[in-house]
Formats: structure tokens, sequence, C-alpha cells
């Protein structure tokens, strides 16, 4: 059975490591999509709708064809056919210059025939509403029912009860290097593109498929991506643009999406409203939960969200409606449906335990199956000084409050079959490791030159990794789902395993032992039975002479798993004059099995705390509903955590078995809720949608009075 | 075709010139004429810092500036922080606290952060924060970039 | 940005000719213009840029006076130590604009001109009593700061006169600025109230209150202004004075804050910031 060995005898793994490829990254060497400039590249715009309905009656692109230096006009959309969101394509221009392409599309008359929108669920909802789908009476999706046991019979049970209605709004990425693709034809059979993706072999795939090329003479290189966050999975209509006007102009395209187009069409995380009720018994059991929710995923897009969540309750229902709006649609965004869902459970859960008069950390613990996440409660609670928390939810005079609060998450993250890779020994002593993944800012190509460094007694600078380009033909999957170093990982080791035995076998007569018997050192090989029989790496690699080694590996199943728990308390203050409000501290107890590199691994942790306090306090999409356009498509009024937002973060990497767990999504998931019911335990009144902002604490505060 | 003016200025310490239109802002200079892309594009209006560099000696958005209003004038980006031979202090400070992960905000904090300590040597973990408020990063979290800078901080005033 | 032609005039009565014709902005930070002709919302056919023409910028005392050119770079303005000492409320609003980038271009001129009632220099020179200097080719003129604005992004500045300096008589003993936003740094203003005082003895000689993005110009509040005047600060008068200055107030809704909460606000700003400044006279 594979496996990582015990932590005594880890040299790397499980360490800090400092990142390879950031040296590029702070001296401005690394190359992302956004740099990438080829001889006699042309530069496309894409012309969107502002109208967020309308059918197109006519295109006319004469004039922007006129235009000089413009090399290429498309339209993108059939006249008679609909635009059914702001930002919809509608046609795409390649010039000599950015510029020229900016006034070539402002050269394409269009005309529209408006049709009335709806671009919010109360809207599209209402009664009488125009219908924007044709498949949706009142813009909704047949009901999604999921039931467990006897909701009636549990609510007899009930000592307690809650009923409330929470809501999250949508948000969106905001990656910073939005998306975008230069693409280049080698020739009439062959395409080359840069692409900013977290799946370089699915947007190869899509292409060849697209363009009917065969697989293997489509070339997709993401060397460095600026943020996906779930977003960049294949190439959009943005990328297929890309390569047509390439193909059509003849020369290298390049394609990037404006801030503006980011926030509209290239995904967002969707909204939620639940209409929870639930009950307890008396002594503090989860017995019923009954909830009615629905969201809107834009115009054709689900709105999946987690309910009830991470807590066991024997019988529930849960009914679920999909709402249609003339915006852009959902895509995947950290943890889909968790961090919304987590919100909505964890804040029920404080509201339960309160009736229960019970403390929210005991109520949570009689009522979690997961063992780690019991060990993580009492660690956090620990640690963010619990005992001093508000017995009496906003008492007190002063005009600065404080609270704390707890919230819970549990994802999967345990990878998949599907990645192919290769370690190759080559005879002057220096190491490859080559996978089609692409780093997404996640250090995967740090853990991949850990993980073969550790296997050969090198350093991780000894290790040459090559990750983010189709050509050597090493599929690997998206990075997505927390997926990326648990599917990569044990192929990779797998890999440097076989390569090493291999290099074993080549030398053990140079060493007169038998091949299990010789052992890695740091930088030598040695026989275990007799340690004065040793040589260098580098002696042991120039018996190959002319040759190389080189390996590939398998998915060993026990090299990694599912299951990410987490939980994580944060206190806060809030400024009850001005509603302000400043998280102070969150403490983040989250489980990520085994971290290869503990240094990336903490990265991950904080970054996810941060998206998740914006997701509390912060971002919301805002849609007008008279023009509607989406209000704060921009980073001025969409307003995501900065330097001074960010409380003191205390990440507790809490190590559970010695496997791999993917770690980039589980972060994101406990923060609104534990900052939720911290502002409660501050100020003494609920706030029930996010973000809360400091006219929401203000008006709860006022209602209170 | 448009008119294009021309422009010299000094950029990490050599002289340059150009050919640009009025329209074009310097970053698309930088970016597009000049092949320096270090300097990113985030938002393209101010909000994200991305495209940070030194303008005579203070730090601005490049994407704000235009072209035309950079003659005579000395620019500083990330491409010339580094010697030839070893990096800025606030670079390794970057790489050994793990102050990145995708990267693309990292030039413009680490411009944000040159130009913090080439005035004030001895920031306190405050005024860091209020001096970077001005980059956006959606990865990190922020914390690392700051220790980062308290750390190379330490390691130019002493 | 649409195509235009730029100009770097050397002289005013250059910069005003040019300017007073038709599709035609000045440039002087571009953290509004610049913007603006990204987002086309600004089409100017000719850019004017006031970078070249001496002796628009810099701060200088006159007397008890203070003389800010406005072509001042807003940074400079913030860490000036006699607007910090004199004029502390100014200095803050100076620096809660934008960020260091931004304040790094953008000029207190080019804050003013723009209009914007959220302007965060503006609450702070209406309760520094602040006089404008106007030039253009046919000569001067001078506004106070309170005649200056006429609706939002609107000013009483005719074609081709451009503001060159701002002159702020005598220092009050004690301001103080609060911007009202969500973000500590990188938010417009839902709210920004200054307040300056002038203490004798305890005894407020005078007192200024300027409100700015809760009206379509900024305002002073001086309902609130005449019932400090001559009384020491109570606990009773802070009170009232917060709610003749909310009184004052007509703001408007929108996607960042309610009129009413932009109304509470003010009331609560006022009476800190002037709690605030009457503690530092």
């Amino acid at each position: 059975m594979a496996s990582w060995g015990e932590a005594s005898e880890s040299r790397l793994i499980g360490k800090r490591v400092t990142r390879l490829s950031g040296k590029d990254k702070v001296t401005g060497k690394a190359k992302y999509t956004f740099d990438i400039n080829e001889p006699g590249m042309l530069y496309g715009r894409i012309l969107r709708s502002e109208t967020a309905h309308a059918t197109v009656i006519g295109i006319d692109l004469s004039e922007a064809e006129a235009l000089p230096g413009v090399k290429a006009v498309i339209p993108l959309i059939e006249v008679g056919n609909k635009l059914r969101y702001q930002g919809q394509e509608i046609a795409a221009v390649a010039a000599e210059t950015d510029d020229i392409a900016k006034d070539a599309i402002r050269r394409i008359h269009v005309d529209l025939e408006e049709l009335p929108h709806v671009v919010t669920e109360d809207d599209a909802m209402v009664e009488g509403a125009p219908q924007i789908r044709e498949d949706w009476a009142g813009n909704q999706s047949e009901p999604n029912v999921r039931e467990d046991g006897d909701i009636n019979a549990g609510f007899d049970e009930a000592a307690v009860e809650v009923e409330a209605t929470y809501h999250t709004p949508v948000q969106t990425h905001v990656c910073l290097e939005t998306h975008g693709h230069v693409a280049k034809w080698e020739d009439e059979q062959n395409l080359t593109v840069w692409a900013s993706t977290q799946g370089v072999f699915g947007v190869r795939n899509d292409f060849a498929q697209h363009f009917e090329l065969p697989a293997n003479q489509v070339r997709v290189i993401t060397e460095h991506m600026g943020g996906g966050f779930g977003s960049k999975f294949g190439p959009g209509i943005e990328g297929r643009t890309a390569v047509e006007l390439a193909r059509i102009t003849g020369k290298a395209v390049k394609l990037m999406l404006t801030r503006k187009a980011e926030h509209l069409v290239a995904g967002n995380r969707p909204s939620m409203t639940q209409q929870v009720r639930a009950g307890a018994t008396s002594d503090g059991r989860l017995i019923a939960y009954d909830m009615k929710g629905y969201g809107t995923g834009g115009i054709s897009s689900g709105a999946g969200f987690t309910g009830p969540y991470v807590y066991h309750v024997p019988n529930s229902r849960a009914e679920r409606v999909n709402v249609a709006v003339n915006a852009g649609n959902q895509r995947a965004m950290r943890a889909p449906g968790h961090p919304q869902g987590a919100f909505a459970m964890d804040s029920l859960m404080d509201e339960l335990a309160e009736k229960l008069g019970m403390d929210p950390v005991e109520f949570r613990r009689i009522n979690d199956p997961n063992e780690v996440r019991q060990a993580q409660y009492t660690l956090g609670a620990q640690e963010i000084g619990w005992h001093r928390r508000n017995t009496v939810p906003g008492a007190g005079t002063s005009v600065k409050k404080r609270g704390m609060g707890v919230g819970s998450g549990q994802w999967g993250g345990g990878g998949g079959r599907g990645t192919e890779a290769r370690v190759t020994i080559n005879a002057d002593g220096t190491v490859e490791a080559v996978t089609g993944t692409q780093d997404i800012g996640t250090g995967i190509r740090t853990v991949i030159a850990m993980i073969v460094a550790e296997e050969f007694g090198l350093e991780t600078t000894d290790v040459r990794v090559k990750v983010g380009d189709s050509q050597p033909g090493l599929p690997s999957g998206g990075s997505g789902g927390s997926q990326t170093t648990p599917s990569v990982a044990p192929v990779i080791k797998t890999a440097a395993a076989a390569a090493k035995q291999k290099l074993f076998e080549r030398i053990a007569p140079l060493l007169d032992a038998p091949v299990g018997d010789l052992r890695v050192g740091t930088g030598t090989i040695y026989v275990v039975s007799d340690r004065t029989k040793t040589i260098t790496w580098k002696q042991a690699t120039g018996q190959l002479g002319m040759e190389s080694i080189s390996e590939g590996g398998t998915w060993e199943e026990d090299l990694r798993q599912n299951g990410a728990a987490g939980t994580q308390f944060a206190e806060v203050e809030i400024d009850t004059q001005t509603g302000a409000i400043r998280v102070i501290k969150i403490v983040a107890v989250q489980d990520c099995g085994l971290a290869i590199n503990r240094l990336t691994t903490e990265s991950q942790v904080n970054g996810g705390v941060i998206m998740g306090l914006g997701q509390a306090i912060l971002e919301e999409r805002f849609m007008d509903p008279v023009t509607g356009r989406m209000l704060n498509a921009n980073l001025e009024d969409y307003k995501v955590p900065g330097t001074l937002e960010i409380p003191e973060i205390k990440s507790i990497v809490f190590d559970t078995h010695r496997k791999v767990t993917g770690v980039g999504e589980p972060p994101c998931i406990p923060t609104p809720g534990a900052i939720a019911n911290a502002v409660y335990n501050a100020i003494g009144v609920r706030i029930r949608s996010l973000p809360i902002t400091p006219d929401k604490i203000l008006d709860a505060l006022a209602e209170k009075a | 075709m448009a008119r294009k003016s021309h422009v010299q200025t000094t950029i990490n310490g050599e002289t340059v010139e150009f050919l640009c239109e009025s329209r074009q802002s310097l970053l698309e200079v930088l970016r597009d004429e000049l092949y320096l892309t270090g300097a990113k594009e985030g938002c393209n209006n101010g909000n994200c810092g991305a495209c940070s560099v030194i303008l005579d000696g203070r730090l601005v958005n490049s994407c704000l500036v235009l072209g035309v209003e950079t003659e005579g004038k000395s620019v500083e980006t990330i491409e010339g922080l580094a010697d030839p031979d070893k990096l800025h202090p606030i670079q390794d400070a970057f790489l050994e606290n793990a102050a990145l992960q995708c990267g693309i905000c990292t030039p413009g904090f680490i411009m944000s952060a040159k130009a913090l300590l080439d005035s004030n040597p001895n920031p306190t973990e405050h005024e860091i924060r209020y001096w970077l408020a001005g980059n956006l990063c959606r990865c990190t979290g922020y914390d690392k970039i700051v220790k980062a800078v308290m750390d190379a901080a330490k390691e130019t005033s002493a | 940005m649409k195509g235009f032609e730029f100009f770097e005039p050397t002289t005013l009565a250059e910069a005003s000719r040019l300017f007073a014709q038709e599709h035609a902005q000045l440039l002087a930070g571009g953290t509004d213009l610049v913007i603006g002709m990204k987002a086309l919302t600004e089409t100017p056919q000719s850019v004017i840029s006031l970078q070249k023409i001496p002796g628009l910028d810099g701060i200088t005392t006159e007397g008890d006076g203070i003389s800010i050119g406005a072509m001042t770079k807003v940074r400079e303005v913030e860490l000036s130590a006699d607007i910090q000492n004199h004029h502390t409320a100014l200095a803050e609003g100076a620096s809660e604009i934008g960020s260091i980038q931004i304040r790094n271009l953008a000029t207190i001129g080019g804050n003013i001109a723009h209009a914007s009632p959220a302007a965060d220099t503006v609450a702070g020179l209406l309760v520094a009593d602040a006089q404008v200097d106007i030039a253009s080719a046919d000569g001067e003129r001078s506004v106070a700061i309170d005649e200056l604005f006429t609706g939002p992004g609107q000013t009483v500045l005719a074609p081709g006169e451009i503001i060159t300096r701002f002159r702020l008589p005598s220092p009050a003993s004690g301001s103080h600025y609060i911007k009202h936003k969500i973000r500590e740094v990188m938010d417009l203003a839902f709210i920004g109230v200054a307040a300056a005082v002038n203490l004798d003895n305890g005894t407020i000689t005078d007192a200024r209150i300027g409100l700015a993005a809760v009206a379509p110009t900024p305002i002073r509040a001086t309902e609130a202004e005449n019932l400090l005047r001559g009384n020491e600060l109570t606990a009773e008068l802070l009170q009232q004075a917060g709610e003749a200055a909310a009184a004052a107030a007509s703001p408007i809704s929108d996607l960042r804050c309610s009129a009413e909460h932009r109304k509470e606000m003010v009331d609560v700003l006022t009476r800190r910031t002037l709690q605030e400044a009457v503690a530092r006279a």
C-alpha cells in the first residue's frame, strides 16, 4: 500500500517551503496570458449588449469594417435571436491596436427591439412578471425536493422552534486577471492558445472539438494565471472568438475581457433566499428542518446551496427552486453552494441554541457527527477566548460593542483519476517532473517539486517542474473542487518512486547490494545495512551514460482522502451609532489532511477566510430594475476586502492523517456564519442578509429599540 | 492613422524613447509598446493598484497617467528593481514569507512597498497596511504581504 | 478612450483660451478625467494639461492665512504640517481620497473643480471659509467656496475659467473631518462632515460645519452653527447641533446608501466632529 511515510521521516513534506516560480513573479518576468505579445499580434474586442432583454433586428458591421487598422469583424449573434442579459456578446473585432479595436466596436450599429426584463428574483417571481425563459413558467424551475424522515413527527417532538429567512446576494469572482486568450494558428491544422484557465486540457479538448482539429494538434498553455476561483473552466465565447479571429486574419489575436465584462459575463456565485423552520428537543438535539429556498444563477443556470448542512438532523425537507433573471450565468465560485448554506445553517443553529439557553458551541457538539470538528471546536474556542464572550448579546451601554461567533464547513477535496505525469532522471543528475495540471496560484508546482525532491534526497530547486502546457500530452483535470493536489500528488509520488526504483536497479551492482537495501540520503544513495557503501546522487545518475530514466505514475487512492472539516471563530466590533463593523480576529481551524507544503496551505486558509469576510460584510451585485444593468460592474462600488479590512487571522492547519486532501475551498465556507453570529453576540440583533453593512445594522438596532 | 507623439523618459535608469497616441496610458505604453509587462491591468481605472509604478519618486497608478505626460520624467517599474545578480530585499521577503499565490498583484504590491520604504524606512504594521490599501489581492488575504514588508524593512534599515 | 488632441500650454492665458473652446477639458492630475475618458462619460476633443504652467502648485503661508495652489497634489495637502496643524479637517479630508497612488496624482483644484458633492476636500475647505481664486484669459476673480457650486458636477466657472488657488484666511482652534464609508480606504464618501471651531476659554466664538454628499452641492449647516456660536459645548447643545445639521441635509438614496441613513449619519458625525474639534482646540 502506497503511503507518504511518517512525519518524523519527512525532510520536506509537511514543512514550509518557499514557492518555486516565485522568483519570476516577484521580478515581473512571469508571463500571464494578458502579458503575451506575439509578432504581428492583433487585439480582439467584443461588442456587448447594454440591454438586458432584446431581439436583434439587425447588425451593421460596415462602418467598423471600413475603419483603418481593422482586420476582421464578425457577428456573435444571429439576427432574430435574443439578447438576454447585459454584457451578452453581439460582435467581435480584431485590429492592429487595442484602441482601434475599441473604436471599431463603437462603430458597430445594432438594431434592437427591446423586451421587458426582470433582473431581481422578487421581480421575476411576482405574479404577472414577463416570462423570460420559454421553459420556466413564472421564471421558476420545477421545485427540487429532498426529504429525510418525517418532519411532522419531528416538529411534534421539538421543544423549541425557529422560523427565519436568510439571504445572500449574487457575488462575482473578481479574479485580478480577467478572462482571456491569445490565439495563434501555426498553420491550418495546428493551433496554439495561451489561456487564463483552470483547465488546460478542458480548453484544449473544447477547441479541438469546436474547430475540428486533432486534439494533439491543439496546444494550450497556462504557465501563470491570475486567479480563477472556479470561473475559468472552458474557453467561453471569448476564447472561441479569439481563435476564430486568429483563423480569419492569419495573425495572433489577444482578446481579454474588460473588468466590466468580467463582472457581467464571467460567472458569479448565485444568490440564495432560504425560509427555514427548524426545531430542537429540550436536550439540544436538532429534530426537524423544513426549508423552502430559491436563488438565481442568471438567465439559464441554477442556484444550488446547501441546507441542512454539516449538523445532523434526522427529519428534514428541503425544497429548492431556481429563478431566472436577465443577468449573466453563474459559474462555480469557491465551494459552490456551501458558504451561503453555511451562513444560513450556522445562523439557524445559534438562533435555536439561544431558545434552548445553550452555548452555541455546546449545541453544535451535540449535533455534529464529525469527530474532527469536535476537536476543532475545542481548539478554536480556546484560541479565540470563547470564555470572554458576551453572555448576554448586546449587553452594555458603550458605543462600540464586541461579540464572538462560530461557524462550520465540510468539503470533499479527495481528488480523482485522470492525471498523467512523468518524472525523468537525467545522467547529469538533473530531474524533471511534467504533468498537464496548471498552477492557478495554489503552489502545485512547488508541491510537485517537494514530492520528487523528497523521494530522491534532493532540494526542491533541483527539480525542474513543467506544468500548464498540454503539449507534452500528459493530461490532468481542471483545478477546481480543491482537486488539484489530491489528484496530482499521488501520481507524482508513484512516478518518482518508480523512477527511483529503476535507478536503484541500475546502481545496485555498483554498490554490491540488493536493490531492496538501497536508500536515499540527502544528495546521496547508500546501503542501509552498510553505511560505508554510499555514492552521491550525481555519481549514481552518471551510471546512466547517454540514457535517462523516465517513469509515469498511477493515482494511488491510499495517498489521498476525501473530507475536509473546518470551523472558524470570529470576533467583531460594531459602532452602534454609525453601524460600522470591524472584524477583529478570525481563528480558522482547517483539516487539510496531509499538508504537503505548510506555507502554501496556510496561504490558502488565509485567502479563503478573507474571501469569506468579503462575502460577509462587503460583496454584493447590485442590479438596476429599471435599466436591467449591473450598477457596480467595477472595483469601485463592487467592494472586495483590502489591507485595512483584514482581521488578525490565526490559521491552524489541523493535520489529521497522512493523506492528501485539497484545501482551496474549505476555508471560505465557515466565515460568513461565524461573522454573522459574532454580530448578533455583539449587538443583540440578528442580521439575516448578507452583506452585513452599516445601514442594516442601524435598521436592526432601531427596530429593537 | 492617429497622430503619435514622441516621448522621451527615463525608465529604470535608462533613457527610453517611444511613440504613442495621446490617449494611450502609461500602462498601455509599458505593456504594449515597450513590452514591460510587469505592471498589470486589473481594472484599468485606478481601483486595484496592479499597475502601480513609481513616477518621479511618487507611487502612482500607471493606468491613470497618459503616456505623453511622462516626457522628461523618470519611471521605475518592477523590472528595474533587482540587481543582475541578486533580488531586492523586498522581493526576497515576499518569497520567504509566501506573500504571493497567483502572483498577478505582486509587482504592484512590491512597487508600493518600495515607495513606502523609500519614504519611511521603519513603518509600523498599521502604516504598512494603510500605505498598501490601494493594492488589491484576491488570493492571499494580505497578512503575509504585510509581514513580508515588515521583514524587508528590517532588512533594508539594518 | 476616444482620441483627443493634447496641449501643454505654459501660461494661464493660453490654457484659458484653449479651454474656452468647445469640447475641451482640463487635465490636472487625471484621476477624474482619465477615468471619465475611459468610461466614455468624458469625450473631449482637446485635453489641456495644466502641468506645465508655473506657479500653480505649492502651499505657502501668508501671515495667518494659508495659500494652496490648485495644482498641489492632494498627497501634499495631506502631509503639510501647516495644514495639519491649522486646518486639520482639510488634511484629513485629503487623506481620505482613494489610495496613496491616487493622492500622488490628484490635485486639490481638480477635486474641487470636478464638483462632486462627495469630494473629500470640500468640507474642510468649507469650514476654513476658503476663497477660490479663478483666472481666465480676461482676468481674475475670487469666489467664496460655498458659492462655487451650483449643482452636482456644476460650478459657477464660465467657459475658459480655471481655478488657480485656494486661500484659507485664518486657522480654526480645532477642526475634524469624518468620512462615512464602508471600506477603510478606496471608498467614495457616503457622507462627509467637517467641523471647525474657534474657542475662547471654553466658549465657542465661531463654529463652522461643512456637509458633503448630503445635498446637490456641499453645504454649510448654518442653523447648527448659529446654535453653537457664543456657547459652551454641552451634551444637550451637541445633540441640538447634530439634529439641526441633519435637518439641513437633503440627501438622496443611491446604491451606496439610503437617504434616511445619510441623514442619521449627519447627526452622528456632526456630533463626533464637533467633539473632536473642541477637544483639539
